[in-house]
């Protein structure tokens, strides 16, 4: 296996959701997700980079911030647990023109919790 | 039974750069680089965390002694540590001193300086500040 490059952006996004389904019975209740993004790719030689950070931000910011940031994240999906959510959040930013440069997202729900989900 | 083990270290260094493609406009540079296109600089604490990979030995129960680890980390670290990478180091004089090449500069030279046969870096992961970071090496 050959030498790979990766970068890795972690934005918080506050929300609240409430989860009734076999398992769990809580009701609406909040967290400071972090959403960390890890995209592949080569370093780009002129930049350094693999890809502009402001278009990273400007993606993340209208695909997924806009929307659950603040918000009620069952407004948005029945599922909300943190693993659903993860690939909720895959769903969306593979709508976007970083598709091709995703490796993994991880949605860190709590400092205990966290879910990963590679593409 | 024996499992395919990692350890990691991380060692801590500060350095300042700045980020300018020679040959593109102001203007270019500027929504490229936002703040950090400027001749002036400024800096970070960058965090360093080295993977490597090797079998457990039956005679001391470690992939490899730390203090060698430490001994690799730091002799790399004191090429870039308290330096003004763009105007101080060779390396970055040609590449600029983004996350990733930082990263990849500090993988090359520490797969360099190992002088164990056992042991191979897998990785090395170099953070920015705490929501950003790079990875480099063997990571998919």
């Amino acid at each position: 296996m050959s030498e790979k490059s990766t970068i890795t952006l972690a934005y918080p996004i506050n929300s609240c959701h409430s989860l009734w389904d076999p398992v769990h019975n809580e009701p609406l209740h909040g967290h400071n997700y972090r959403l960390c993004i890890t995209l592949k790719g080569q370093i780009e030689p002129s930049t350094g980079k693999i890809i502009s950070r402001h278009k990273v931000n400007t993606i993340v910011n209208e695909s997924i911030i806009s929307k659950y940031h603040g918000n009620n994240l069952n407004i948005y999906h029945k599922f909300s647990a943190g693993e659903s959510l993860a690939g909720h959040f895959m769903d969306d930013l593979c709508e976007t023109e970083l598709e091709p440069y995703i490796l993994k997202i991880e949605l860190n729900e709590t400092e205990k919790n966290g879910f990963t989900v590679w593409k | 039974m024996a499992y395919k083990t990692h350890i990691s270290r991380k060692a801590y260094f500060n350095c300042a750069h700045s980020y300018e493609v020679p040959g593109w406009t102001d203007e270019k540079n500027q929504l490229e680089f936002g703040k950090s296109f400027d001749n002036f600089g400024h800096g970070h604490n960058y965090i360093l965390e080295a993977h490597f990979e090797g079998p457990i030995s039956t005679e001391t129960g470690m992939v490899v002694n730390l203090r060698d680890v430490d001994i690799w980390i730091k002799t790399v670290l004191k090429t870039i540590d308290k330096k003004y990478l763009n105007k101080e180091v060779d390396y970055f004089k040609s590449s600029l001193p983004t996350t990733e090449n930082i990263c990849k500069y500090c993988f090359e030279k520490i797969k360099d300086i190992i002088n164990l046969d056992h042991v191979e870096l897998i990785k090395v992961r170099v953070y920015e500040y705490e929501d950003l970071w790079a990875e480099y090496g063997k990571l998919y």
